[in-house]
């Protein structure tokens, strides 16, 4: 089955080859079409409305609600909290949760691979709350060093803070693993599941997941628009950072008495559109059961990797054995952003740069690479366009 | 589309971005960084002078064709025309880039022209120009 049809970018640049997924990925024509036809049909604010049009949005926001909670196994849709997207779950996790907890001699934990959205805040906070910063070495093929972070926990950390996929190597992290480390000295985890939301079946239930955050423009939603889920044993915790209206039990001039979460972190009018874009976009998943391509993602990934370790000017970032959908790259004597602007030149979209993971880039010695990535319409041709591209570029850059 | 892309690359530029002018790391201070933070280019500006008067000028570092190319004339033209000239030909510079004037104060930098019709590679042309007019007074 093409599902590249499904999505109308590639009607209007049939010779695109789209290799940047990560980044984001392109819209499914289903999504286009629920916020156009809310913003052409349906259009009004929610909650706060007695006729239809308001009742209808309301309850369809409800619904999506749901749709992100059986996405994701959880218990409840009232365990899902919507925000603009991972940056902004983050961040609300950090100083709606952890900020009033932490205290001089506690410490946080990171790892070497986390994009800055997942190193960032905990970085500020713990300067803040003069609270020590661990990080996470790789081992030498890239994976997690689990027995570091083992040492590093100790009855201290309040928090290991690890992405699922990194959007730099694409090692898949064994998060299921790492919580039962963490759980066993009683220590939540944060998962990053921006990269993986498109790819991995989660359970939160399953998976005994704490926080978990995505975004919806990595999974063929709209910008702006992301998800938190919180296990229920944390949710009583939280201490908005940001606060307006239609997060309150009861307000005067002196006293609030916000409302439980999810609410207390959703101030202000939401991203109605970019709800529904996001349930459109998990109807989609679900009707083209887009899970279930991963093996094919898989191999194509795995193609990718072993076509460009054939040339011997080509260093290929990460492990082989352990990767999905994100292939980064050096070229000898060609700088990534010459690669880039080649391959732009050709129709073929790759991302070049430090990816927003600085410090891990850092860590292996190189200040910038080429990252390839893939989604549910890529195919082989792509890959091989790709390749017959990357030939060329290094014959012209020669 | 191939060909508007690749005009970027005027052949000089290739030829400078193999063959920079005084590319060498040094142990001295460096006197100019230039970084783009977008995108992880960096050359450091060292000054192996006597006098410290700019007279030997030498950088390293990491960036694209262009970005390497246009800090290595910037080295060698700064070598030429000391601090004065050179900032008041990183400023017309600028102004050419960034299509406020099509005159080219030197020939060396004509090889840059075709950057101005390409709006993401500007910052690449203007990398350690810009840093200079923000940092040596
Ligand atoms: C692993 C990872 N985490 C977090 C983010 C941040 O996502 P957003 O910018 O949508 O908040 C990204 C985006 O590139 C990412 O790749």
């Amino acid at each position: 089955m093409n599902l590249k049809s499904h999505f109308p970018i590639f009607d209007t640049h049939p010779e695109l080859v789209y290799l940047d997924s990560a980044a984001t990925t392109q819209k499914p024509r289903n999504v286009i079409k629920a916020i156009t036809d809310f913003y052409e049909s349906s259009y009004s604010n929610v909650s706060r409305g007695m006729y239809k049009l308001s009742t209808d949005a309301t309850q369809k926001l409800r619904d999506c609600r749901q749709k992100v909670a059986t996405l994701i196994g959880a218990e409840s849709s009232q365990d899902i909290a919507f925000t603009y997207g991972a940056t902004d779950a983050i961040n609300k996790v950090a100083y709606g949760y952890f900020k009033p907890k932490l205290t001089a001699g506690h410490n946080i934990i990171v790892t070497t691979m986390e994009h800055h959205a997942n190193l960032l805040p905990w970085q500020k906070l713990c300067k803040e709350s003069d609270t020590e910063l661990r990080v996470v070495r790789l081992l030498a093929n890239g994976n997690l060093d689990l027995e570091h972070l083992v040492e590093l926990m100790n009855e201290h950390t309040m928090l290991v803070a690890v992405t699922h996929i990194s959007n730099v190597l694409g090692i898949v992290n064994p998060i299921e693993q790492i919580n039962k480390l963490a759980h066993e000295k009683d220590i939540p985890v944060i998962i990053d599941a921006a990269q993986s939301i498109s790819t991995h079946t989660l359970n939160a239930i399953d998976l005994d997941i704490d926080f978990l955050v995505f975004s919806g423009h990595k999974m063929f939603a709209p910008t702006g628009i992301g998800a938190l889920y919180v296990n229920p044993k944390y949710q009583a915790a939280f201490d908005p950072h940001f606060v307006g209206g239609g997060m309150i039990e009861s307000a005067s001039f002196f006293e609030t008495v916000y409302q439980d979460y999810p609410q207390v972190l959703e101030p202000g009018t939401p991203n109605i559109a970019g709800v529904f874009g996001l349930g459109a976009a998990i109807d989609f998943m679900d009707d083209h059961s887009i899970y279930s391509q991963y093996d094919r993602l898989e191999l194509l990934t795995q193609d990718l990797r072993s076509s460009l370790s054939n040339y011997d000017r080509i260093q290929v970032l990460g492990d082989s054995t352990n990767s999905m959908n994100i292939v980064s790259f050096e070229i000898e004597g060609i700088h990534p952003h010459d690669i880039a602007y080649f391959l732009a030149g050709k129709n073929i979209c790759i991302r070049a740069g430090h990816h927003c993971a600085e410090p891990l880039l850092n860590s292996l010695e190189i200040s910038a690479v080429a990252r390839v990535s893939l989604s549910v319409y890529n195919e082989h041709r792509d890959i091989e366009l790709l390749l017959e591209a990357l030939k060329a570029c290094i014959n012209y850059f020669e | 589309m191939e060909s508007d892309y690749l005009d970027l690359y005027h052949p000089r530029i290739l030829e400078l971005d193999k063959h920079p002018y005084h590319f060498k790391k040094c142990v001295e201070e460096p006197i100019l960084i230039a970084n783009n933070p977008f995108c992880g280019d960096r050359f450091k500006l060292f000054d192996k002078s006597p006098n410290k008067d700019y007279a030997a000028l030498f950088f390293y570092g990491h960036g694209c064709a262009v970005s390497k190319a246009s800090t290595s004339l910037l080295v060698e033209l700064f070598e030429q025309k000391g601090l004065t000239g050179i900032r008041e030909l990183a400023d017309q510079f600028a102004k050419f880039i960034y299509k406020e004037t099509d005159h080219c104060a030197e020939d060396k930098l004509l090889i840059f022209e075709n950057v101005r019709n390409h709006p993401s590679r500007l910052d690449c042309a203007l990398l350690g120009w810009n840093e200079l007019l923000k940092k040596l007074h």
